[in-house]
């Protein structure tokens, strides 16, 4: 029988940097959704398809436009790109990223991940980073390539003179659009071991904010306050201030900080419900 | 000398259950049995010690370092649960593969250690085969191999031999004594007594979050063998066997149990019974439907050892 030191000994071995670990979730995950055909064929493939129908707008206008003296591009055009985008994100986020943690959990693999050199915050950025890439994919990219392609076709460089701000205001808009809706996902997908009732839950939140907004504003006679619940007003009135548009009805901070909050919220939730190991009480 | 487990009156509790309740206890190389029966409190330990839960009071050190919060500890723990933690669609190789990038290794190098480590628990010609379809011996196999796949000092495996079939058992039972050999720590718990015994000489007994007994296995089965066994003998002709029963030394005392009939016989040497049995049945043409002795199990030596 072989006699050992009882003690430990140094470890020789190499200690693996730690910095992309979330990169090998997000990858598992992104892989886990695109291997799904008909997720690829029904949604993200529609979604893109309303990027080059927006292409071909900046391009008829400016093979044909200039010359029918018609309006030129303004911010508007690039906010509605991105604002309607929003039924994609919602479906992206239905079926792409209900179960995103809510399978982790019916599949007990927390306890192995944690059981490895992975942080909860790992984890966590690992899931944001698996449906903003998605989201971004549909928003915020495609919207920066037809900002480029106008700025290409465009004869002069009074455009891009005048409007270089709106790269900034397309990648925060597009974080506007994407990082709420990524965290109350993932927040529901963390309370529940079934990626159906997480998918119900979101849907009804984000429709639902819209019905109850009506009804507050049918009992208490047009309250403008009453627009504030409503999850897409929000998103809205925050993309004009972003794009310079006024908004007749009220001022996008106020929106900014109900989406920071409702973020915040969601945060939280997830990071208490992530655990190794579920303790049930 | 620091040993590689260090536990200070270490306490977690669910609510009002004390799953773990004040243990002090140091462990060293070489395998250890974690013994007790279902809900004894050996899982929350295991899970103690990889740092999934965190104490409630007391502390634990794994290689001198506290283990709560501390994740590039668990680099150097390979741990193996008793429950499944799969996604079914994923074949063996990618599940495995997966977890080796998680340990920070490049896919290259994940690819390489994964192939090795299922050649190890002899998975290789099953590795493209989706989990879904593996059998529970296989799904073993697969949680074995995550937790050795980056050749880690210290090995935690939760009733590793369940739903074994006998050959997995040995080539697992072999693949410890093969760990052991080379020097590493592994913790094995279970709550059958000889699933142990094949493993280890080194155990430690738990039951209510509490360490009973720690040290040989042997001792341990001194123990069951000085208290008095109960035997259930359900036969056609109880009363007769009785009589000829306790006719020796060993037979403390004869009942005929009121529900079913079965003589319940109690002996101070288990072993003496079981061989002059068969005798004593042929020579009096009894007719023995069942026998079992529900003392040779680990609850009864919880009983002996709690009082």
């Amino acid at each position: 029988m072989p006699i050992h030191d009882q003690s430990y000994r140094h470890w020789e071995g190499e200690l693996k940097s730690h910095s992309f670990r979330w990169w090998v979730i997000a990858y598992e995950g992104l892989k886990v959704i695109l291997r799904r055909k008909l997720f690829i064929i029904l949604i993200l493939t529609p979604a893109i398809i309303q990027f080059f129908v927006f292409g071909g707008l900046i391009y008829g206008f400016n093979t044909f436009g200039a010359m029918a003296n018609i309006n030129q591009i303004t911010p508007d055009f690039f906010f509605r790109f991105c604002f309607q985008q929003t039924f994609f994100i919602l479906l992206i986020c239905v079926f792409g990223g209900s179960g995103i943690i809510a399978n982790d959990l019916k599949s007990n693999a927390l306890q192995l991940y944690f059981s490895k050199p992975l942080t909860r915050s790992d984890y966590i950025i690992g899931k944001v980073a698996t449906i903003l890439v998605m989201l971004e994919c549909i928003t915020a990219i495609p919207c920066i390539l037809l900002f480029i392609e106008y700025a290409v076709l465009s004869q002069d460089l009074t455009f891009l003179r005048e409007n270089y701000w709106l790269i900034g205001s397309i990648i925060a808009y597009s974080l506007v659009l994407n990082l709420p809706i990524t965290f109350l996902t993932l927040a529901l997908s963390s309370i529940t071991k079934s990626y159906r009732y997480s998918a119900i839950i979101l849907v009804g939140i984000v429709l639902g904010t819209t019905v109850i907004s009506k009804l507050f504003q049918i009992i208490f006679r047009g309250a403008d306050w009453a627009n504030f619940i409503m999850y897409w007003y929000n998103i809205n009135v925050i993309g004009k201030g972003l794009f310079g548009m006024k908004d007749e009805f009220s001022e996008w901070q106020w929106s900014l900080a109900i989406m920071l909050v409702l973020t915040i919220v969601c945060f939280l939730i997830m990071f208490r419900k992530i655990k190794g190991v579920e303790i049930v009480k | 000398m620091t040993p590689i487990i260090e536990m200070n009156s270490l306490s977690k509790w669910y609510s009002q259950v004390m799953a773990v309740n004040d243990i002090t206890l140091s462990l060293g190389v070489g395998v250890t049995g974690l013994l007790g029966p279902n809900g004894a409190g050996k899982t929350t330990l295991m899970r103690l010690i990889t740092g999934l839960l965190k104490p409630d009071k007391g502390e634990i050190k794994v290689f001198g370092e506290h283990i709560w919060n501390n994740y590039s500890l668990n680099q150097r723990i390979g741990y193996c649960p008793d429950h499944d933690a799969f996604y079914e669609l994923m074949t063996g190789f990618q599940f495995v593969e997966s977890l080796a990038m998680l340990n920070g290794y490049t896919r290259s190098e994940a690819e390489e250690l994964t192939m090795g480590v299922l050649k190890t628990v002899d998975m290789l010609d099953n590795k493209d085969k989706k989990i879904g379809a593996y059998s529970k011996g296989m799904r073993q196999r697969i949680k074995l191999a995550q937790a050795l796949l980056h050749d880690p000092d210290l090995i935690l495996l939760d009733e590793p031999l369940s739903g074994m079939d006998p050959i997995g058992r040995h080539n697992t039972i072999k693949l410890i004594e093969q760990l052991e050999q080379q020097g590493k720590s592994v913790i094995v718990s279970s709550h059958i007594l000889h699933e142990i015994e094949a493993m280890t000489d080194n155990i430690l007994l738990i039951n209510y979050g509490r360490i009973l007994a720690e040290g040989n296995i042997h001792e341990i089965r001194e123990l069951i063998d000085r208290h008095p066994h109960n035997v259930y003998i359900n036969c056609d002709k109880p009363r007769l066997l009785a009589s000829v029963l306790v006719q020796y030394d060993d037979i403390v005392s004869t009942n005929i149990s009121k529900e079913d009939g079965a003589l319940i016989v109690e002996t101070t040497r288990p072993d003496d019974l079981y061989s002059r049995l068969p005798a004593i049945i042929l020579e009096n043409d009894i007719r023995v439907e069942n026998l079992h002795s529900p003392d040779d199990n680990l609850q009864a030596v919880f009983k002996y050892l709690v009082g």
